[in-house]
């Protein structure tokens, strides 16, 4: 069912991470509507809006991933090689590799600051899709406890009153 | 009762039952721990389908398709609407053509799917040849171009959530200074041809 309101609130309940906010134009971002939750997904030049009303969500399932061990391993290495360059002790090797230890060291930190990733699907009746903001357990649990009373309490409303649908 | 569940890194159905919001299930093709939160709608059956009556005599025809049965009008152009064509949105039943003119004057955010970004295009004209290096000739053209997209873009810009202005600001300081940069190579290059002759 879509909703009819012109201009609505949304609060914000992930930006899709530091390191993705760096990037411009690639880019998820999960907002929460009063009726509906909007994924935003930014693809450099263009920005798509998916929403999924409360109503129609059957289920959130989420999986642990190893992709944060892997970046961190990456960003880990990446930091070691930059820090070796230091090593040759020429001004510009010493300028070079310490800009590049800097930002991976600081990638690295951030990879693991945030925690364990996950995959997270939402289902609904037609589709399931992959909600990418909500990918780091910290961030899902944090998102659920929003958004689980939301959906529970608006389905029991909706399907103790059954309105038109689409 | 059974449900139809996913798992969310495989894709390949796990067998859960409706008992208990929150479960931990294991998926049987690639051996992950699935944390499934379900909610009531999982147990509601879907719809049945919708019956299409055939218009008889007297009887109303959709403008769509005269042997149907109007059900509705349109509440955007008054178009007698069968049930395949009358799509409810909120409160009102409208037909696709509407639907999609609602869409292209963005009049209600409820419909809008997507939006063109400006401001990243703008950005880009400008970074993408300058970094590229190999292709920094082509910010002759595209930094008057990014330029023109900042000023006339600056207000026109639509997105559903409010967009900082920030990038048009770098991408309108980052053009500028490329034309500068290219008027001085210019002027350098025509000056010290005039010397030689």
């Amino acid at each position: 069912m879509y909703s009819e309101l012109g201009a609505m609130a949304y609060t914000k309940i992930s930006n899709g991470g530091v390191l993705m906010s760096i990037l411009p134009g690639l880019r998820t971002k999960l907002y929460l509507g009063t009726d509906h939750l909007l994924l935003i997904e930014q693809f450099i030049l263009v920005e798509r809006y998916k929403r999924f009303y409360f109503r129609d969500i059957q289920a959130i399932t989420r999986a642990n991933s190893a992709r944060w061990v892997v970046f961190s391993a990456i960003w880990g290495v990446c930091a070691l090689v930059s820090a070796l360059i230091l090593l040759f002790h020429h001004p510009v090797a010493v300028a070079i590799g310490s800009i590049f230890a800097l930002l991976f060291g600081f990638a690295f930190v951030q990879t693991v600051v945030q925690g364990p990733t996950c995959v997270v699907r939402l289902q609904t009746a037609a589709q399931s899709y992959r909600i990418a903001p909500l990918e780091r357990v910290r961030i899902f649990r944090k998102g659920m406890e929003a958004i689980e009373p939301l959906i529970r309490n608006a389905q029991e409303t909706s399907f103790a009153n059954p309105g038109p649908t689409l | 009762m059974a449900i139809r569940l996913n798992c969310p890194r495989c894709s390949e159905p796990i067998p859960a039952t409706s008992a208990g919001n929150a479960q931990m299930l294991r998926c049987p093709a690639c051996s992950a721990t699935v944390e499934a939160v379900l909610f009531p709608a999982m147990l509601i059956e879907p719809p049945a389908r919708t019956k299409i009556q055939i218009a008889r005599g007297s009887e109303a025809g959709c403008y769509f398709h005269a042997r149907y049965r109007a059900v509705t009008p349109c509440a955007g152009c008054g178009r007698f609407l069968c049930e395949l064509c009358s799509v409810n949105v909120g409160a009102r039943f409208l037909c696709a053509e509407c639907i999609s003119n609602l869409r292209k004057q963005r009049s209600e955010s409820g419909l809008v799917h997507h939006a063109a970004l400006f401001d990243n295009t703008a950005l880009f004209l400008v970074i993408g040849p300058t970094i590229s290096l190999f292709f920094s000739i082509f910010t002759l053209l595209s930094a008057p171009a990014a330029l023109f997209l900042s000023f006339y873009y600056w207000s026109r810009q639509w997105t559903l959530l409010r967009r900082s202005r920030v990038r048009f600001a770098i991408a309108i300081m980052s053009s500028i200074m490329l034309l500068l940069g290219w008027a001085v190579v210019i002027y350098t290059i025509i000056t010290s041809k005039n010397n030689v002759f």
